[in-house]
This record gives structure tokens, C-alpha cells and sequence, in this order.
């Protein structure tokens, strides 16, 4: 269970230059905003859209390579793929569907049951999609897919289309059918909470490239890129100068900072993650004097924007702390203090 | 009524133009939609012109395609098919005149489904003929039943190619509008606003037909 996808593709002005290979049966998340290539990624895989240059390899077996000239149909390459609205045919029962991806020679009603009793869809057998929740279209879309048994399974944006309030039991459904799916997963999000619980490994894509790919932990933890550090969820970003030995000035903020290690060279940007502020004392390392400038309320946290005390700079710093944590508060603390080792240095 | 034959004509014409028009237009339309876009604008065009032009100007280019010394008449003639003067003629005429109908609306059909619809039939192995038998034809089925009518109506009104094709012989190649056009013409207004009223009929029976069928297969939609 393995994939090798290297891939270009030059489509106008938009330009597609992926990397990704696994050797494990493991699930492997694509996050980026809409329009940087995930889906397109995931469509070369399945053969809807052919790259330019390289090669596509799944299991040991060769989907496209540009130098051999070869480019194996769709229909040839028994992937499996869930779309954003599951792509359900609208003129076919929920049994139909299901039974739709299977060739006459494999045909048999035993399985297409099995596939049903699986997926909950048990009396819905009959039903066109239209009568069937959003859940249970999601139920159907999976079932049609794993009763071919792919090689590859690929969800693209699979919640996107959902409330959120339906969104989480469906994630919890779709860890449990994808837990013993013994197959290389490809999951494409925009969602750093989505990647985060479902993918083992993860990429991040901007305009088309894959700019930073490596499992899930390292890279919430020790993104590489700005566009890593800002996609797994950093508010607080600046570029960034080094002022002394091991010493930093956070231009946007008008800040220095004491750093665990010197300044790298290629390093342009500096992150604090919004939680990582504390309040503290002033001669602890790291102890900024604040001014509050506006405090945005969630349900059960708080968004509260703030400066360093006296200077004009040119975005605010945000911290974010639970309802539970501030209780106790009466007043906004006058200091708050960033550790070193939690200050994200990137690219 | 003291001669039915030019409507039994008409509606001979009209059933055989809109038989063609059905297959040719589906399979066109189809077709079509798999091509590069700048073919597809070329074709769109090409396929389309019928029903812009002037009825009369499509039947000078059909009678010189068809006639004795025409490209494809010279083909016919030698195997014994005469087309000018005749009603095989005027089936010419209405499929020509029509198909552009047919053709368009089940494109537009076809174009209204959602294109990840053809990518999962294809990723589940299906193939592209079965794509088109099992899912983009039911589909478009609205589409369909909408340009069958419509070309039947076209087809049953078909006055100026047919004219120019077949020429307007009572009892050969006379239908009802060319009826209608020879009885007002002599002032005979009486049985002109008569035959009027058949195709007036007619007309708007195809069109409820059409509603009541296309009401029906929205049923999952």
C-alpha cells in the first residue's frame, strides 16, 4: 500500500508542482485554501485531469508517466474518490449506486447487501438519493466507492458541504469506516482541524506547490512556511529582523524578543500562536507590556487584541483564552509573556 | 372534413423528421460535447445555421445538394432515390429545417449536468458509452422530450424548404401549411382557417404532452 505522485502541470497562468510519497498504508492530508491545487492534485491521481510531466505510481503500479508515455484511463485505474457533494446519480436508487462501480462478472446481490448493512443504509435500499439525508448520501458515496475495493481512496473536502453541527458526527462516522481501511487515504481539506484528526502525514499547498510536508505533529508544531504557519491556524505572524545574539525585532509589532536559537539565515517570519500567550510579571523573559485595543468574543473563548505599550505598530497581536481562564480575572493582566521556545520561526 | 391526405402527409413528414431528428440530434449533441471548445463553437455554429437562415434559402442550398446535378442527388439518382419533387424531399427539408432544435436544446441538456456526475462513472469504471446510456441520458430526459416536440412542431409547420424541395403537388407533396397557403392564396378562406385550426390543435397537444411527460420524469430531481 504505497503512492509516488510527482507531478507538474502548467494550466494558464496556474501552475501545479506536487510531491507526495508514501510507503505505509496511512492516511495523508492536502491543506490550502480553495484554488491552490488540492483538488486538481487529487484528479490527476484519478485521471480526470492529466499533468504535463512526471509520474503517478500506486501500489507498485504505473497510472502516468510522461517519459514512458503512459496514461491509463479513469476506468483503468480503479482509484476510489469521494466527492464534495458525493456525486451520487440522481436518476439511480440508493441500490443502484452502489451497484453502479461493479462490472457484470462481479456482480452479486450478497455484496451490494453487505455494502448496504455496513453503511446503515439498510431500507434505503429503494430511495433515490434526493430523499436521503446528507449523512446518508455520504453513507451511499462510500459504499459505491469501497465496494470495488480501490487502491487508493481520495476524499475531497468531504464537510465542506455540511452544517456544522451535523459535520462532527460525521467525522467521527468516517474515522470509524476509514480506521481498518487498510489502503493509502489522500484527504484534501481546508480545514486545519479536519487534517489535524484524520491525517497521520500532511502537505500544505500554495499556488500549486506543496510547500511543506511532513507528519501531521511536526508540522503543527514546527512549521517550516509562512504559508504553513498561517494554514495550521497562527494568528499572530510577522516578518522578522535579528536585532543581537539571540535576539529578534518583530517589525509588524514593533517588538523585540529573546529567542532560544540565533536567527537562521532564510528565516523571514516570526509566529506566536495565539494561545501561547501567559500572564506574567515584568522581569520575566519575555514580558510584554500591553494595551487592549479590542476584545472579539467567541462562545467559549476570547479573541483579545492588543499592543505593546506605547507604540503605534502596524497590525496587533491577538490572544486567545478560554472563558474558564479568564474567569477569575477582574482586569486584563498589564503583562504577558511569550516563552522563547514557543516563539515559530519560518521561512 | 372531405380530404384528410395533406394532414396524413404532414404527419408522415413530420413523425420521419422527428425520428432522425431524435437518434442523429442525441448522438450530435453528445458527440459534440466531447470535443475541444474550439471545435465545438465550429460544429455549434455549422449545425445551428439551419435554423437561422431563411427556410427559403436552406432549400435553394438542399436543392442544389439534391437536385439532378447535385453532389449527393447525383448519388441518389444512381441508386435510384429521386429526392426534388418528392416526399422523401420534404422529409429532407424538415429534418434540415428542425434537427438545429433538437440538437440544441439536448446539448443544453446535457451541459446542465454536473461534469463530476461523468467523473464518477468514469472513476467507478464505467464505461463512456455506458456513461451516456445510464446516466446522461436519463438525465437529460426533460431536454429530450422538450427538443422532440419542438422539432416535431417545426417539422408539422414546415412551409418554405419544402416548398423549394418538394414542391407543393395535392396529393404527393402537399401538407396542411402548404394547403393552407394554396386555399388562401385561391380565397378560400373557409377551408384555409379550417386546416388553421388542425395544426392549432395539434401544436398545443404536443406541447401538454410535453409538460405532462417532463412533470413525470422530474420525479427524483
Amino acid at each position: 500500500m504505497s503512492f509516488d505522485i510527482d507531478i507538474q502541470k502548467d494550466a494558464g497562468d496556474f501552475h501545479l508542482d506536487v510531491k507526495l510519497k508514501e510507503d505505509a498504508p496511512v492516511i495523508t492530508g492536502l491543506l490550502g485554501a480553495s484554488g491552490c491545487g488540492k483538488s486538481m492534485t487529487l484528479k490527476c491521481v484519478a485521471g480526470i485531469i492529466t499533468p504535463d510531466k512526471g509520474k503517478i505510481v500506486v501500489n507498485g503500479e504505473t497510472y502516468f508517466d510522461s517519459e514512458k508515455g503512459i496514461n491509463l484511463k479513469p476506468q483503468e485505474r480503479k482509484t476510489g474518490y469521494l466527492f464534495q457533494n458525493y456525486a451520487l446519480f440522481p436518476n439511480m436508487t440508493v441500490e443502484e449506486n452502489i451497484a453502479a462501480g461493479i462490472s457484470r462478472k462481479d456482480f452479486s446481490k450478497e455484496k451490494i447487501q453487505a455494502e448496504i448493512k455496513r453503511f446503515g443504509l439498510s431500507g434505503k435500499e429503494k430511495l433515490h438519493p434526493s430523499a436521503l439525508s446528507g449523512g446518508q448520501q455520504q453513507r451511499c458515496a462510500l459504499a459505491r466507492i469501497f465496494i470495488r475495493d480501490p487502491n487508493i481512496l481520495m476524499l475531497d473536502e468531504p464537510f465542506s458541504a455540511l452544517d456544522s453541527s451535523l459535520r462532527w458526527s460525521l467525522q467521527q462516522d468516517l474515522l470509524q469506516f476509514l480506521k481498518d481501511y487498510n489502503r493509502s487515504i489522500l484527504f484534501v481539506s481546508h480545514s486545519r482541524d479536519e487534517i489535524y484528526m484524520l491525517c497521520e502525514n500532511a502537505g500544505v499547498m500554495e499556488e500549486g506547490r506543496l510547500i511543506d510536508y511532513d507528519s501531521t505533529k511536526r508540522l503543527f508544531a514546527h512549521p517550516r512556511t509562512r504559508a504553513a504557519l498561517s494554514l495550521t491556524g497562527c494568528r499572530n505572524i510577522s516578518p522578522v529582523k535579528a536585532s543581537g545574539e539571540k535576539r529578534a525585532l518583530f517589525t509588524d509589532w514593533d517588538l523585540e524578543l529573546e529567542l532560544n536559537h540565533p536567527i537562521k539565515p532564510g528565516i523571514l517570519f516570526g509566529g506566536i500562536r495565539a494561545h501561547y500567550f501567559t500572564p506574567c510579571r515584568k522581569e520575566d523573559v519575555n514580558a510584554i507590556e500591553i494595551e487592549v485595543v479590542q476584545v472579539i468574543n467567541e462562545p467559549f473563548a476570547s479573541n483579545i487584541l492588543f499592543k505593546k505599550k506605547g507604540v503605534h505598530p502596524k497590525q496587533l497581536m491577538c490572544w486567545r483564552v478560554s472563558h474558564d481562564q479568564i474567569k477569575d480575572l477582574t482586569e486584563f493582566p498589564s503583562y504577558l509573556q511569550i516563552l522563547p521556545e514557543n516563539i515559530l520561526l519560518v521561512e | 372534413m372531405e380530404n384528410i391526405t395533406p394532414l396524413l402527409i404532414s404527419l408522415r413528414i413530420a413523425c420521419t423528421s422527428t425520428l432522425f431528428s431524435f437518434f442523429l440530434g442525441v448522438l450530435a449533441a453528445w458527440w459534440v460535447t466531447r470535443l475541444s471548445l474550439r471545435w465545438q463553437t465550429f460544429l455549434d455554429g455549422l449545425l445551428t445555421l439551419p435554423l437561422v437562415l431563411p427556410p427559403t434559402v436552406t432549400g435553394l442550398f438542399l436543392l442544389i445538394l439534391f437536385g439532378k446535378n447535385g453532389f449527393i442527388g447525383k448519388m441518389l439518382l444512381s441508386l435510384g432515390i429521386r429526392v426534388v419533387f418528392t416526399v422523401e424531399g420534404a422529409v429532407i427539408a424538415a429534418f434540415v429545417v428542425s434537427f438545429p432544435l433538437m440538437y440544441r436544446t439536448v446539448k443544453a441538456a446535457f451541459e446542465q449536468i454536473d461534469p463530476d456526475l461523468i467523473y464518477a462513472g468514469q472513476i467507478l469504471g464505467m464505461k463512456d458509452f455506458e456513461i451516456f446510456r445510464r446516466i446522461q441520458i436519463p438525465l437529460a430526459l426533460p431536454g429530450i422530450a422538450a427538443g422532440l416536440v419542438l422539432t416535431f412542431a417545426r417539422s408539422l409547420g414546415e412551409f418554405g424548404a419544402t416548398l423549394m424541395v418538394a414542391g407543393n403537388i395535392p396529393g404527393k407533396t402537399q401538407t396542411v401549411s402548404l394547403m393552407i397557403y394554396t386555399a388562401s392564396a385561391a380565397g378560400d378562406m373557409s377551408l384555409a382557417i379550417k386546416w388553421t385550426l388542425v395544426i392549432v390543435i395539434i401544436s398545443l397537444s404536443s406541447i401538454g404532452l410535453m409538460n405532462l411527460a417532463i412533470a413525470k420524469m422530474r420525479k427524483y430531481s
